[in-house]
């Protein structure tokens, strides 16, 4: 593992909270090719990050708020593009997903900055493949919390303004169970037993069962708008928190 | 029937048993409650409730609810399986095959991880040196026969968080330490082999894993043993089919809608 540069990590860190923030406010007043730019440079800024982080751990970006979050905003900041670039409720979305960007960021700098000390399991597969896919969940289920406060936003909800919120939350449902079984073949392999009674069994136990709410709404419940928008926010902004939570108490 | 298939209930089960999961989590970080978390791994619920667990009335009765919330939830999910996906008025789509696919295996998930709490036949972290033998079921013992390692032996004597720290992919390689195992049964070697992180030996439905090291003695006159954990697991194969069985339908159902949904209404 080669000495990190946290100086140029902090500046490339800044520099994403400009792009997206320039990018937020330059979509609220209408300029859609300056934002969709700024945007582009926050995810170049997000990559560039990234790929220092691989350079210097020799390994993908795995948890805690440098690497953990880093990787998140860069995700995050790929699928708001996306949704920028096809308009409409994406657009509101990809707004949302900026602001979430933001939020992100300021918790990173809040935060001690530091990679995680190597350890001798971190070429073992299974594992940097629950970490990938925990990562990969947690930005898929917070863009599809903006996806669902995108689509509130707009007012009356028409036929199928969900539907991309649905599929961003299975999509964060394959890849937070992928993540799971990774985690539990690795426990298993290491210790011979596939769970054990800690916070993160308990933890993710939970967050599994809050990630199928919105996707078992009694169907009266599901067609007012609120309540089915409310249901579709809650897996992101709580998977989220809890990570943010877990990560700030075992640091 | 209707009260125990119903999508109401589905939400309270998963709420309550979200937020109860929740407090659990909460407990386990309080460390007055850590040590009895502790306590339970590796050991059969009931063998712990009936035993240890009389002296942890909080643990005890988190774990009573958290059950009764589980079987609430398991109950409603079977009932709803039957009555909505199997024998239900919906057609025949795909999507409802999927469905009943993903409830099933739901069902089978979650029912095979609740069965292993009272399924223990652990013996964890047992500490042999070379020549030592643990004695396993059945006349069957697990005997260390040698121990190669290359690390600098200066790293196991760290405590867990240092040693969390400096026990690094340049300063300690798992693949070259390795310790060397037999299964023997009245003196008689049934197998033999080397014994790496993360890669278990099985005989006889025991399997054997490799969890650590650990030095004896002083300096001139060390030796160095291994940590092992003897298990017999045998739910674990139809968890894993289950769970990527799980995994692969939903897989499928993202597929499916990926392809079926209408495009957004632009606002």
């Amino acid at each position: 593992m080669q000495a990190p540069d946290y100086t140029l990590l902090d500046v490339l860190i800044w520099a994403a909270l400009a792009a997206y923030a320039g990018a937020l406010a330059l979509s609220l007043a209408g300029r859609r090719w300056w934002a969709l730019v700024l945007s582009l440079a926050g995810v170049l800024a997000g990559a560039a990050l990234l790929g220092l982080l691989i350079w210097y751990g020799r390994r993908p970006p795995l948890r805690g708020p440098l690497e953990g979050i880093g990787e998140i905003v860069f995700l995050l900041g790929g699928l708001a593009a996306w949704d920028w670039l096809r308009g409409g409720t994406g657009a509101r979305a990809a707004q949302w997903t900026w602001a979430a960007c933001l939020a992100l960021l300021a918790v990173q700098l809040l935060l001690t900055r530091s990679m995680i000390p190597d350890s001798f399991m971190f070429d073992y597969p299974a594992l940097l493949l629950f970490f990938q896919l925990r990562l990969a969940a947690i930005a898929l289920l917070l863009h599809a919390s903006s996806r669902h406060l995108a689509a509130l936003g707009g007012g009356r909800l028409a036929g199928g303004q969900l539907t991309p919120g649905r599929l961003l939350i299975l999509a964060g449902l394959c890849a937070f169970l992928g993540s799971e079984f990774s985690g539990a073949y690795w426990s298993f392999c290491w210790t011979g037993e596939f769970w054990h009674w800690n916070r993160g069994f308990l933890e993710s136990s939970a967050l599994f069962l809050v990630m199928a709410l919105p996707l078992h709404l009694p169907p009266r419940w599901g067609a007012r708008a609120g309540l089915a928008c409310a249901a579709g926010v809650l897996p992101g902004v709580v998977i989220a928190g809890v990570t943010i939570l877990h990560q700030v108490g075992s640091s | 029937m209707s009260l125990w298939s119903s999508l109401r209930l589905s939400l309270a089960a998963l709420v309550g048993m979200a937020l109860w999961l929740g407090l659990g989590a909460v407990m386990v970080g309080q460390k007055a409650l850590l040590a009895a978390f502790r306590g339970l791994e590796g050991v059969s619920l009931w063998i712990w409730a009936l035993g240890p667990g009389q002296q942890q009335p909080e643990l005890l009765t988190w774990l009573l609810i958290l059950f009764i919330l589980a079987g609430l939830l398991l109950t409603n999910l079977a009932v709803c399986t039957w009555t909505r996906l199997l024998t239900g008025p919906a057609g025949r789509s795909l999507r409802r095959y999927l469905a009943l696919t993903m409830h099933i295996l739901a069902l089978v998930v979650i029912g095979l991880q609740g069965a292993s709490f009272f399924l223990a036949a652990h013996k964890t972290q047992v500490r042999l040196l070379p020549g030592q033998t643990a004695e396993l079921a059945g006349g069957l013992a697990l005997r260390l026969e040698q121990v190669r390692f290359t690390s600098d032996p200066a790293l196991l004597k760290l405590k867990y968080a240092q040693a969390r720290r400096h026990m690094s992919r340049t300063s300690y390689n798992r693949q070259r330490n390795v310790a060397q195992v037999a299964f023997v049964r009245d003196e008689r070697v049934l197998a033999s082999s080397p014994l790496r992180y993360f890669e278990p030996q099985e005989q006889d439905g025991w399997r054997v894993f490799l969890v650590g090291f650990f030095q004896k003695g002083q300096d001139g006159q060390a030796a160095i043993g291994a940590v092992l954990n003897l298990v017999r697991s045998p739910l674990w194969p139809p968890f894993a089919l289950a769970y990527l069985g799980l995994i692969a339908a939903f897989g499928l159902l993202l597929i499916w809608e990926m392809a079926t949904a209408r495009r957004p209404a632009r606002a």
